[in-house]
């Protein structure tokens, strides 16, 4: 995806999206922007769509209506196939549990979205271990995640959407049940992590003690409207 | 995707596990029966291909087949050493008297004369060939089987342990170890008739009767006869020594022999042995070529058994195999989401679960394989044990 | 998913078809380049005068052996193992039988090579009764012994080199009619010895000779058996009668003196010729006639 200067890093105009064979709208956004570089931080009641939005963003959904467009490129117009290399190439995914393999180790994890977009391994495993150098998790990485701590399985879980020094990193929930200390540190690791590398991260998350870290903060319960039963 | 494949068939281990017995079951059946079936065959086959008639005592054609060409030791009734001799008298036909009645240290003892060697091309690997009484020379897989080889004492197995008055155990010396042949010859303890003949109790060794003094020894003398007790008379041993003390008690013709290898050089020649042998209901003469096939066929119907089990057991096997995969993408659902959400492709995902299956699958192929060429070394062994 | 899955099954049914292949490709092959044992054509003997015989039938045409050593007692040698390898590499192995060599009772030679003569004259075989005795699980039993000596009967001789004749024949087909013809002026040469001894006058001497090993000779040309000791002891037959008593070996000047002064008997010794010498046996034949023949006439009134 090669994006035009000062274009923004996404852009959502009268984008909808409803659930195949479903008539409700689980989710309608008039006008959605972020900046290139922008940390922006999404905050909204539940139900209101945030982590479709996220999907819909790095192209594992695709709109019922309107454009959406994500790093220069509408998700839309690709195949499945070119939707998924762009996503290991160009974008760092954290998810909501982690969604780290049990049966690999902490560096495997780490290298594994690497792995599977075809980067140089030498190059990916030196990013990896600066990486966990940093997130303080240097001693874990011969470990499996279940002998890890909640709190290490979530710095793996970074540390793996940032191997591929991706454009655009996406976060849902990244700090979980974290005390309110430890998520500004995860907060903190994720964002300077992406000023080195000048990323743009969209982070979806419901711990408002960490909204300062971010430039901007949009509320979806504020710019979506939904249709249909109980909304 | 090889390596992630490892780790997690190795962090699954006892599933893996599971689907190596699974894919093991499947292929080792089918293919131990083959491999053992067809090796059976092979070796019935080519045994009977170098034997065109078999001389015996009437009784069963296929103890007579196993015993005279693939050393079965079996409770056979003698022959006559003089039906040799007789048919001998045949012009161009060649006999080979085979005596098969013993054991030693569980291994078949091949009584054979020395023809017996001509025969079947049997060269000593080791040492030399029979020379004498009470010398043995083993066969290559019973050589290895035994550990023994030229200079060591191969004690015969007793057969009637309680009879105090049958012939006794005797320690034959072992002078050779012959080459590899293939065939049942390399599981087997060649002596010579003349031995088999002492092991029966028909020729022995002992002190000069005249000579004997010890009352313990005597058991009466008179004029016309000595009794002498059965307990202390027998030498264990042939040696330097008392070599010259070995005698065969009665006629020579009537020697006891298990069967007679025939060859008889033309189709006239068969025919006449044949029917002389066959005119006398305490013989029989048989085509050890047709009494394989009869043998292969009763192994081909027991194969098709195992067959049919095979199919059923595969098919159990198979489901078995099936659920288990099915639980496993279950169970690896989150795991393909995940993948896939990454941006792996679906040939990315597909192929991490191939490469553990075929890897697993491969694993449990190789020992079924293993077993099958273990199973067809042991053939003769096993089926030797069926039949 | 499930297409992946359908994928690998067929994967695994085609490698297993494949491996069967493999397996059924490479059996268990016997190693069938194996050298025979040698069969050497050559006949071996095992006494003196059954390889004169064979010898003799054989002109030069087949090579000959005997491998009991001079010196050494056919009946009683025992051939060590590279000896009875060579017995049984040979052609054809000519022996005496009866039981004469105690050996090739026991040994393991290839019956359908060995030739035991006295076969030929089995009707004919002197037994010495042995002692019964008992044990094992057959209960009584006899070791009768055979008088081996068969050859010192010229026609025995004559139908022991017959039976060589018939297996050389046999062996060497491509000889038959030298044999044949070879054989024939043996047996007319043993004839012509025989009729020899038949012509020794035995009215005014009596010949006296131990039932082994001249038995047979005693049986075809009427001469009496015993044995040394029993003659001297018992007396002779009749002590008037001048006497001519058989040994195999020249006994004792003494025994000679005894025999000469007190039984007009002379003692004559006869070999029975058995063990090699470098005499062939129609040599020694010839002698022990001619030996007897002169006590004879010196015992003659």
């Amino acid at each position: 995806m090669t994006q035009a200067p000062h274009e923004p890093a996404i852009r959502a105009v009268g984008v909808r999206y409803r659930f195949p064979g479903s008539e409700r709208l689980t989710l309608s956004v008039t006008r959605f922007e972020v900046a290139s570089g922008e940390h922006t931080a999404i905050v909204g009641p539940s139900g209101c769509g945030k982590t479709t939005l996220l999907r819909l963003i790095v192209g594992v959904l695709l709109p019922s209506e309107g454009t959406l467009t994500t790093l220069g490129a509408e998700p839309a117009a690709l195949t499945p196939s070119s939707r998924g290399r762009e996503r290991l190439r160009s974008i760092g995914m954290v998810f909501q549990d982690f969604a780290l393999l049990d049966y690999l180790s902490s560096l495997d994890n780490i290298l594994l979205t690497a792995k599977l977009g075809g980067f140089d391994g030498a190059t990916a495993k030196r990013r990896a271990n600066a990486l966990a150098d940093r997130a303080g998790i240097a001693h874990t990485l011969r470990r499996r995640p279940d002998r890890l701590s909640h709190g290490e399985r979530q710095r793996v879980a970074v540390c793996r959407a940032l191997v591929t020094s991706p454009k655009l990193i996406v976060c849902d929930e990244p700090t979980g049940n974290l005390d309110p200390a430890r998520s500004s540190e995860i907060i903190d690791l994720v964002l300077s992590e992406a000023r080195d590398i000048d990323a743009t991260v969209v982070a979806v998350t419901h711990d408002h003690g960490v909204l300062g870290s971010f430039d901007r903060t949009v509320d979806l319960g504020a710019i979506a409207r939904l249709e249909g039963p109980g909304r | 995707m090889i390596a992630y494949a490892f780790r997690h068939a190795s962090r699954r281990w006892a599933r893996s596990l599971l689907l190596c017995a699974c894919v093991f079951v499947i292929a080792a059946l089918p293919l131990v029966s083959r491999s053992v079936v067809s090796s059976f065959e092979r070796s019935l086959r080519a045994r009977a291909a170098t034997a065109p008639l078999l001389v015996g005592a009437a009784g069963s054609r296929f103890d007579l087949v196993l015993s005279a060409l693939h050393w079965r030791v079996a409770d056979i009734a003698p022959t006559e050493l003089s039906v040799v001799e007789e048919i001998r008298a045949e012009p161009g036909v060649v006999a080979i008297p085979v005596h098969a009645r013993f054991r030693a240290r569980g291994e078949p003892i091949a009584a054979v004369p020395f023809e017996y060697f001509e025969y079947r091309r049997l060269v000593p690997r080791e040492g030399r060939l029979v020379a004498g009484l009470g010398e043995a020379v083993l066969g290559a897989t019973t050589a290895r089987r035994l550990g023994l080889g030229p200079g060591d004492d191969l004690p015969s197995d007793q057969d009637r342990s309680y009879d105090i008055t049958g012939p006794s155990s005797v320690v034959l010396r072992v002078v050779g170890v012959l080459a590899e042949t293939g065939t049942p010859d390399d599981a087997a303890v060649f002596v010579d008739l003349e031995t088999a003949w002492l092991l029966e109790g028909i020729a022995h060794g002992h002190e000069a009767a005249s000579q004997v003094t010890d009352p313990d020894k005597l058991i009466g003398r008179s004029d016309e006869r000595v009794a002498l007790s059965g307990a202390v008379v027998e030498h264990q041993r042939v040696d330097a020594d008392n070599a010259a003390s070995f005698h065969l008690h009665g006629s020579r013709d009537e020697l006891p022999i298990t069967a007679i290898i025939v060859i008889p050089g033309s189709d006239k020649a068969s025919a006449i042995v044949r029917t002389r042998m066959n005119a006398d209901p305490a013989r029989q003469a048989i085509s050890p070529a047709a009494v394989s096939e009869e043998l292969i066929g009763s192994v081909l119907r027991v194969r098709r058994l195992v067959d049919a089990i095979s199919v059923v057991v595969g098919v159990a096997m198979l489901g078995l195999l099936t659920l288990v995969a099915l639980l496993t993408l279950r169970a690896r659902s989150d795991e393909i989401r995940t993948l896939r959400e990454v941006g792996a492709s679906r040939t990315q995902v597909a192929s991490l679960f191939l490469f553990e299956f075929l890897g697993l699958a491969a694993i449990g192929i190789v020992a079924a394989l293993a077993a099958a060429w273990a199973a067809a070394g042991a053939a003769d062994r096993l089926l030797l044990l069926f039949t | 998913m499930t297409q992946a899955m359908d994928t690998s099954m067929r994967n695994v049914t085609i490698l297993l078809a494949l491996l069967a292949a493999l397996l059924s490709a490479c059996e268990r092959s016997a190693p069938q380049t194996r050298a025979p044992i040698e069969i050497e054509d050559v006949v071996r003997t095992t006494t003196a005068p059954v390889d004169w015989m064979t010898r003799r039938i054989a002109g030069n045409l087949v090579p000959v052996e005997l491998l009991c050593p001079p010196g050494e007692d056919p009946a009683t040698w025992r051939p060590e193992p590279d000896i009875v390898a060579q017995y049984q590499q040979a052609r054809l192995v000519i022996a005496n039988g009866a039981e004469f060599e105690t050996w090739v009772i026991v040994a393991p030679l290839p019956r359908s090579r060995v030739v035991r003569t006295a076969d030929a004259i089995t009707d004919e075989l002197l037994v010495i009764p042995g002692e019964t005795h008992s044990h094992g699980p057959e209960g009584t039993h006899t070791h009768d012994l055979v008088n081996g000596f068969t050859w010192l009967d010229p026609i025995h001789a004559i139908a022991q080199s017959g039976a060589i004749a018939q297996a050389m024949q046999r062996a060497f087909p491509e000889h038959a009619p030298a044999f044949t013809a070879n054989h024939a002026e043996l047996a007319s040469e043993l004839r012509a010895l025989h009729e020899r001894l038949q012509r020794i006058d035995l009215s005014e001497v009596t010949v006296v000779a131990p039932e082994r090993p001249y038995g047979y000779l005693a049986r075809r040309y009427a001469w009496t058996t015993a044995g040394p000791d029993e003659f001297l002891e018992e007396s002779p037959i009749d002590a008037s009668a001048p006497a001519v008593l058989l040994y195999p070996e020249a006994p004792g000047e003494e025994t000679k003196a005894t025999l000469r002064d007190t039984h007009r008997t002379r003692a004559v010794v006869w070999h029975p010729g058995a063990a090699a010498s470098d005499r062939p046996y129609d040599v020694v034949l010839a002698d022990n006639i001619e030996r007897l023949e002169r006590a004879i006439a010196e015992a003659s009134p």
